[in-house]
């Protein structure tokens, strides 16, 4: 039998200031670490900062859950007044974001300064 | 040379298994390493990953309604050329073409509904059987 590939196990890494969250999100989510990214990430949204940057640099893999995941971080931030915005995405996952059309709902950044550098607008 | 229909090709490998993520990650895994003693590239490593993890969610939430007690049949070829999947749930099936675009504006915004469109745009060949309990997805290995 073939030897089984490895998979990074998600792990998301939080810095905070006063009036923003930077989440580093590391490794694969897939059907079996969604539920962890989901938790991870509503932890933070529960904060109620106005601004919270997924810095994507070391995410490998992104199921269609995973993205759910994400928009629903994105509906729930909003509903708190807050914004997310994703920074910096491997070309992989910078290409699911294309393919779906993801972007339209949740602005892409080259880089984590650049995220936070944009202006806060209503239409994040 | 006529191919030999998957389901009646004895070189496939056949995996049978409960509806619980636990062992659709083991049958998954074991998918992806032949994949990787074949050398297929990155980018198609990563495009069957993608499509089986949307595969089996599918099976799972949708066909079989999360219930312990039906199966998710996997049967699967991986050839230095291409990889061959047929995957199989025991639920009622549904209508692949019902589905709406996930990529329209109006439906941007919902956190599911991408699963279908993101094997269309990642496999070579994506196509559906037995009334939409079983998915057929075609990788061929460009290098």
């Amino acid at each position: 039998m073939a030897d089984m590939p490895t998979q990074t196990p998600l792990h998301i890494e939080a810095e905070r200031g006063a009036d923003r969250v930077i989440a580093k999100v590391r490794g694969s989510a897939t059907m079996d670490t969604c539920d962890r990214l989901r938790e991870g990430l509503s932890e933070l949204v529960r904060e109620a900062v106005p601004l919270m940057v997924l810095d994507l640099s070391e995410l490998d893999f992104i199921c269609s859950d995973g993205l759910g995941v994400l928009i629903s971080a994105y509906h729930e931030c909003r509903r708190r007044g807050g914004q997310v915005r994703l920074a910096s995405p491997t070309p992989p996952i910078l290409r699911l974001l294309d393919i779906t059309k993801l972007g339209k709902v949740l602005p892409i950044f080259p880089s984590v300064e650049a995220a936070l550098g944009a202006p806060l607008s209503r239409s994040d | 040379m006529a191919r030999i229909p998957l389901d009646q090709d004895p070189s496939a490998d056949e995996m049978i298994i409960p509806s619980d993520l636990a062992a659709a990650k083991v049958s998954e895994q074991r998918i992806l390493g032949e994949i990787e003693q074949h050398n297929y590239s990155e980018v198609s490593r990563f495009a069957v990953k993608l499509a089986l993890e949307e595969a089996i969610t599918n099976a799972i939430k949708h066909g079989n309604r999360n219930d312990p007690t039906k199966h998710i049949t996997i049967r699967f070829r991986v050839t230095p050329e291409e990889t061959v999947i047929w995957l199989t749930d025991e639920g009622n099936g549904f209508d692949p073409t019902s589905v709406p675009d996930p990529t329209l504006d109006e439906n941007l915004s919902k956190p599911n509904g991408r699963g279908i469109m993101l094997m269309r745009a990642y496999m070579d060949e994506v196509s559906f059987g037995q009334a939409g309990r079983q998915v057929r997805l075609v990788k061929l290995n460009r290098g």
